[in-house]
């Protein structure tokens, strides 16, 4: 479990993180979402060990980042894709893990079926030799990835893994990351690819310097919005809302041409209600809906609409 | 503060697997050694060459020379050229004579007392000779005092302030020996050795600022260096690592620079000193001690200059006023203000200990991760 608690940093008069707050249980994918700037590449730094909260703390399983003997535990349990790889571009890709693997202490028999293990899983066990400055721009990321994650960490913080890639490459690096999902390990993706967030992560923070809103990404929308079926009716006519706005559970009810807009409090319930009531009424209905909105549309509400 | 030794490996090896593909730092590698140790003596040596073989020439005398011909001299004449007249064939032998300020050839002193006289072709003994100049002579018995002495033989003298080349010196008690001054194999030796020295322990101090720069600004422009803090290695871990993946390629090239240096120096020279001549006792406190302590101090000038500066070019160029101090030690050594002795050295590799002492403390404080990612731009 990560959980951060008030956790800030100023760098000099910036406050780049801001009492942040956070849980992210064990096993989960969490996304961080937030505009350039926002704090979240300082955020991951805190949470590796990299820097130094200036206020406040966090514990990954337990250990304090603050605390100098517990920060050695951190590192081992914790693997990091930075913003950029950082790969050793003249070194191969067997030589650029086995260096991390060596790091993290690995056994060596551990070690080589590991490193075997994924550059198989990545397809370029066969070009395990060849430098890896001649791969492509999404395979080095993938393997920036494998080599974060070589000694299996529990934690695996991923920086904007999918920024500055073209959009194939995105498709393959957001693939290899949900393939990863599959296992029992909690990964920590800061992004500002919204469709990215809402695909692979179980929860988001949308933040920017401070944490603004948290949780599912549905359940963001429904702090944001209530909950609305849209009815699609061929014949159009004004009795049909004045109908609707009278029935229990429905709090408003807008009628633009041939859509029925309906706030309701429970969709399950409320649309076959209003459906019966229309049809009893004459209408013609063509389509029901439950208007659906989208991470972006609650980052663009939560962020996009303050700046 | 955690220190595991096969973590500071890992660090280094994985940076010598990189050193091993960049052809810039190869090339730096081997070249070094190829200019130090064997340009230098090659290109100092063989024009000399004729003079060293030279000095066994007296070894294989010939005597013949000195027996003929001889011929009659007149002695005791101020600055009168004596010349021999080979048509006559006879020799000139004198005894209990005093012979003073005369140039004379061909003759044969028994008992005689020579003054301010030059001598070509004689046999001398029993004989006091100084201030005097003896070319192809064979001296036997005899005191020889402020005189030169080319080619030839001396056996059983004794004297003192002997200026002599090719002379083959056979249970003789001679001090103050000396090459003639075009000649002065000994002093010209010891000057070249000097700079030579200089040069050995200033070029492990010099390689450090082209790896240092690749092993750390390197790491810092590819941005390698943020996972690499996230791993469980401490940051003296990673500085001893880095500073020994510098350290190892460095002392490698010096000491192979120096065996080869030695071997060719050693081969030119053992024709005129009969003994090798390096490693001495001085070379061996410069290439073991001072050299790894130099090494040792430009590795962490050039962390530190790594801290502040972001660029590879720009941080070899400054890196390489590293050499600044020991171009002063050169020059004044060459200048003579000071003598290379052991004392010096000794005294030098003291001062090497605290001056490391405090760079490695500096570049240990700059070298902390959170100032790593935070300042280190
Ligand atoms: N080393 C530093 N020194 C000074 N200010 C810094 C430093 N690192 C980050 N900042 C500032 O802190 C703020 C947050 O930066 P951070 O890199 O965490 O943002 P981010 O969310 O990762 O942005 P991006 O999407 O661009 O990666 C920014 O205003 C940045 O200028
Ligand atoms: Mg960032």
């Amino acid at each position: 479990m990560i959980t951060t608690k008030g956790l800030s940093r100023a760098f000099g008069p910036i406050l780049a993180v801001n009492k942040l707050d956070l849980n992210i249980q064990d096993g989960q994918i969490f996304g961080l979402i937030g505009p350039n700037g926002a704090g979240k590449t300082t955020t991951i730094r805190m949470l590796t060990c990299l820097i130094e909260p200036t206020l406040g703390s966090a514990q990954l399983d337990g250990f304090d980042i603050r605390k100098e003997d517990d920060k050695y535990r951190i590192r081992e349990i914790t693997g990091l894709l930075p913003e950029s790889p950082g790969l050793y571009e003249t070194l191969s890709a067997y030589q650029n893990l086995e260096y991390y693997a060596d790091l993290y202490d690995m056994d060596p028999t551990v070690k080589d079926l590991s490193i075997e293990r994924y550059l198989r899983m990545l397809g370029i066990w066969d070009k395990s030799d060849v430098t890896c400055g001649t791969f492509s721009r999404g395979m080095k990321q993938k393997l920036a990835i494998v080599r974060a994650l070589i000694h299996e960490p529990k934690y695996l913080l991923l920086d904007e893994p999918t920024a500055s890639l073209d959009p194939a490459s995105v498709a393959t690096v957001r693939e290899f990351i949900s393939e990863l999902k599959t296992k029992k390990r909690t990964i920590f993706i800061n992004t500002h690819n919204l469709d990215e967030a809402e695909r692979l992560c179980d929860r988001v923070g949308i933040f920017n310097k401070k944490l603004i809103a948290e949780g599912t990404p549905k359940e963001l929308a429904l702090k944001l919005w209530p909950r609305r079926v849209v009815i699609e009716v061929r014949n159009p006519n004004e009795w049909y809302a004045k109908n609707l706005s009278a029935l229990s559970g429905v709090t408003f009810v807008e009628a633009t041409g041939l859509r029925l807009m309906v706030d309701v409090d429970d969709p399950g319930v409320r649309a076959p209600e209003i459906v019966k009531v229309l049809v009893e009424n004459g209408a013609e209905v063509s389509s029901v809906n439950e208007e659906v909105h989208n991470l972006e549309e609650v980052y663009l509400e939560l962020i996009g609409g303050k700046s | 503060m955690r220190l595991r030794w096969d973590k500071v490996w890992i660090v280094a090896r994985k940076d010598l697997w990189e050193f091993r593909r960049n052809k810039f730092i190869i090339y730096t590698m081997l070249i070094t050694p190829i200019i130090m140790a064997m340009l230098v003596p090659i290109g100092t040596f063989i024009p000399l060459k004729d003079v060293l073989v030279e000095a066994n020439v007296g070894e294989e005398f010939d005597y013949d020379r000195v027996h003929t011909p001889f011929v009659f001299v007149t002695i005791d004449q101020n600055n009168i050229d004596m010349y021999h007249d080979l048509s006559s064939n006879m020799s000139f032998y004198q005894e209990y004579a005093s012979i003073r300020n005369v140039s004379i050839r061909s003759v044969t002193f028994h008992n005689c007392i020579i003054v301010n006289t030059t001598i070509e072709e004689a046999i001398i003994w029993d004989s006091v000779i100084s201030e005097s100049v003896v070319t192809s002579g064979m001296i036997t018995d005899s005191f020889i005092l402020n005189s030169t002495v080319w080619h030839g033989r001396i056996a059983g003298s004794s004297g003192t302030n002997i200026t002599t080349n090719d002379a083959y010196r056979t249970d003789s008690d001679l001090y103050d020996v000396h090459l003639p001054a075009e000649l002065d194999m000994v002093a010209f030796y010891r000057t070249l050795m000097d700079s030579m020295l200089i040069l050995f322990v200033m070029l492990p101090a010099i390689l450090p600022t082209v790896l240092a720069s690749y092993s750390f600004i390197g790491e810092k422009q590819n941005k390698s260096l943020e996972p690499l803090l996230a791993t469980p290695t401490s940051d003296m871990e990673l500085l001893l690592g880095k500073s020994l993946s510098v350290f190892i390629p460095t002392m490698t090239s010096t000491l192979v620079a120096f065996i080869l240096f030695a071997v060719l120096v050693d081969y030119f020279t053992y024709s005129f000193f009969h003994e090798i001549m390096i490693p001495d006792a001085r070379w061996i406190v410069a290439i073991v001690v001072i050299s790894p302590l130099f090494c040792i101090m430009g590795i962490m000038i050039n962390v530190l200059i790594s801290s502040k500066v972001s660029d590879v070019r720009a941080s070899q160029q400054i890196g390489s006023l590293v050499v600044l101090p020991i171009v002063a030690l050169f020059i004044m050594s060459s200048m003579q203000l000071f003598a290379l002795n052991m004392m010096m050295l000794l005294v030098l590799a003291l001062f090497l200990v605290g001056l490391d002492g405090l760079v490695f403390w500096l570049s240990y404080k700059s070298f902390k991760r959170e100032k790593i990612l935070v300042e280190w731009r």
